[in-house]
C-alpha cells in the first residue's frame, strides 16, 4: 500500500494512504479529529462508517452526521460518503464487519480507526472504581498500529487523550469541532447508572469515557 | 420482481417488493412517509440514499437523519442502512447515481422514489414561483410507477400532496413525523430569494414553490 504523505499531528504521525479509504466514526473526539485530518489531506473518496445501537438509543447515529457536517464546513471537502447502519448492541465485530467487506471487495484500500491509548494505568483505574475498561488500549506506548491483516490502521494507538486534545489545540478546533463531538457511553441497562440522569445527547459526566475526556481536555 | 404484499396507503397502492430495496430520502414529506411505510412493512434490508448539496448548504442531510431516527422510533425497524452522499449542485440525475450503483451491483433490487404529481393547474397558477419540474409531474398525465427497466418504483407518481397529507392523517403522523420533515427549497443563489426572502436556516421559508405546495396540501407548513 502506498503512503501518499505523512502528517505531523501534534507530534503523532498520520500516514495518508493512496486511493479510496474508509474510516469508522463514532462521533467521539478521537475519530472526529482523525476524520478532520483525513478530509483536510485526502483527495480521494473517503467512506465513513458509523453505527447506531438500540441499546444506547442510536445517539452515535445522530452525533456522527453532525461531526461530518462540521468537518465539511471546516475543510470544504465533500468527496465523502457516510454509511450509517443500525443494530441492537454494537460490538467490535459489528463495527468492523461492513468496512472489512468493502476492503475485501477492493473498493477501499485501508480503514482508519481512531482508537487511542489509555491514560496511564494509575489514572485510568481511578476514573470509575471496579470498572473493567479496555486493557487492549494499554498505556505502554507499544500498541500495534495495524490489525485484521493490516486492513485497519490505528494511528492514535500510542497517543492518549491528552495528545488528542493537543491536536484540537494545534488545529484551533476547540470551539468548532470539539463541542460537536460526544464521548459519553451512558448505558441505561448498567446498574452503575442507576443514580445518573439520562444525559440525552449531552455527557453524563459519570462514565469512564466522560472521565477520560475530562482528563484529556482539562 | 416479486411483490411480497400490497399496502393501501390512503387509497393509494404501495407494493412491497421482495429482497433488499433502496429508497431516495430527501427529508421532505413525500419521501418520509414512503420510508415510514417501507420500514413498517418490509422485513428485508432497506438501503436509504440521501444527497446533500453545497448550493443548499446540505440542510436536508440533518433533516434526513432525523427522519430516519423518527421512523426507527415509530416502526422499531433497524434493518436499514443510510448512505449519505454529497455534491456541489444537485441535478435530477445526481440523486440517482448512488442508487443506480447499488442496483448495478445487485445490492438492491429496486429503488423507491417519493416523487408526487403536481397540484392541479389552477392551484399552480396561484403560486408565486413556477416549478422547473412541472413537465415531469404533470397531474394530467398518467404515469407508470415503474421505470428504468423496473429498477425504479415511484408509487406516488400519480397522486398529489393532498393525498400524502391524507396518509399522514390516516397513520396519525402529523405531529410525530410530518413536523420534522422539511420541504423547503430556499436557494440563496436565486435572485428571488436573495432579494426578498429571509434565510430560513433549517426551517421553512414559506415563499418557495415547495413551501406553497406543502401549505396547499397540509393547510399549514408545520404542525
Amino acid at each position: 500500500m502506498v503512503v501518499r504523505k505523512s502528517i505531523d499531528c501534534a507530534r503523532t504521525n498520520l500516514d495518508i494512504y493512496d486511493g479510496s479509504i474508509g474510516i469508522m466514526v463514532s462521533g467521539g473526539a478521537d475519530s472526529a479529529i482523525l476524520l478532520y485530518y483525513l478530509m483536510k489531506h485526502c483527495t480521494d473518496k473517503i467512506h465513513i462508517y458509523s453505527q447506531g445501537s438500540n441499546l444506547k438509543y442510536r445517539r452515535n447515529a445522530i452525533i456522527a452526521p453532525r461531526v461530518v457536517e462540521k468537518c465539511i464546513e471546516l475543510t470544504g471537502n465533500i468527496n465523502v460518503v457516510h454509511h450509517i447502519s443500525y443494530n441492537e448492541i454494537a460490538n467490535d465485530s459489528s463495527m468492523i464487519d461492513e468496512p472489512q467487506a468493502v476492503v475485501n471487495n477492493g473498493l477501499i484500500n485501508m480503514v482508519y480507526d481512531g482508537t487511542t491509548m489509555n491514560p496511564p494505568n494509575d489514572i485510568a483505574t481511578k476514573f470509575v472504581p471496579d470498572f473493567e475498561f479496555d486493557y487492549t488500549r494499554n498505556d505502554s506506548g507499544n500498541n500495534e498500529l495495524f490489525y485484521s491483516d493490516n486492513d485497519f490502521y490505528m494511528p492514535w494507538a500510542n497517543t492518549d487523550k491528552q495528545g488528542i486534545a493537543n491536536m484540537y489545540r494545534v488545529e484551533n478546533l476547540m470551539d468548532s469541532l470539539f463541542p460537536v463531538t460526544r464521548s459519553c457511553e451512558y448505558d441505561p441497562t448498567c446498574d452503575y447508572f442507576d443514580e445518573t440522569d439520562d444525559p440525552q445527547l449531552e455527557h453524563c459526566g459519570e462514565c469512564w469515557w466522560c472521565k477520560e475526556r475530562e482528563w484529556g481536555f482539562k | 420482481m416479486a411483490v411480497r404484499k400490497s399496502v393501501d396507503c390512503a387509497r393509494t397502492n404501495l407494493d412491497i417488493y421482495d429482497g433488499p430495496v433502496g429508497i431516495n430520502l430527501s427529508g421532505g414529506a413525500d419521501s418520509a412517509i414512503l420510508l415510514y411505510y417501507l420500514m413498517k412493512h418490509s422485513t428485508d434490508k432497506i438501503h436509504i440514499f440521501s444527497l446533500g448539496n453545497n448550493d443548499k448548504r446540505r440542510v436536508n442531510i440533518s433533516v434526513a437523519t432525523q427522519v430516519v431516527e423518527k421512523c426507527i422510533q415509530l416502526t422499531g425497524n433497524t434493518n436499514i442502512e443510510h448512505h449519505i452522499n454529497y455534491c456541489e449542485t444537485q441535478t435530477g440525475d445526481s440523486v440517482y447515481v448512488m442508487p443506480q450503483q447499488f442496483t448495478e451491483e445487485k445490492r438492491v433490487k429496486i429503488v423507491y422514489s417519493g416523487l408526487t404529481a403536481n397540484p392541479p393547474k389552477e392551484v399552480l397558477n396561484t403560486f408565486k414561483l413556477k416549478s422547473r419540474e412541472l413537465v415531469n409531474r404533470d397531474p394530467n398525465v398518467e404515469r407508470d410507477a415503474l421505470s428504468l427497466d423496473d429498477t425504479k418504483y415511484s408509487p406516488w407518481i400519480n397522486i398529489d400532496k393532498k393525498t400524502i397529507a391524507s396518509m399522514y392523517k390516516e397513520e396519525d403522523l402529523l405531529e410525530k413525523l410530518f413536523t420534522i420533515t422539511r420541504s423547503c427549497e430556499y436557494d440563496p443563489t436565486h435572485h428571488y430569494f436573495r432579494d426578498d426572502v429571509k434565510d430560513p436556516g433549517h426551517a421553512h421559508c414559506g415563499e418557495c414553490w415547495w413551501c406553497e405546495e406543502r401549505y396547499w396540501a397540509f393547510g399549514r407548513i408545520q404542525w
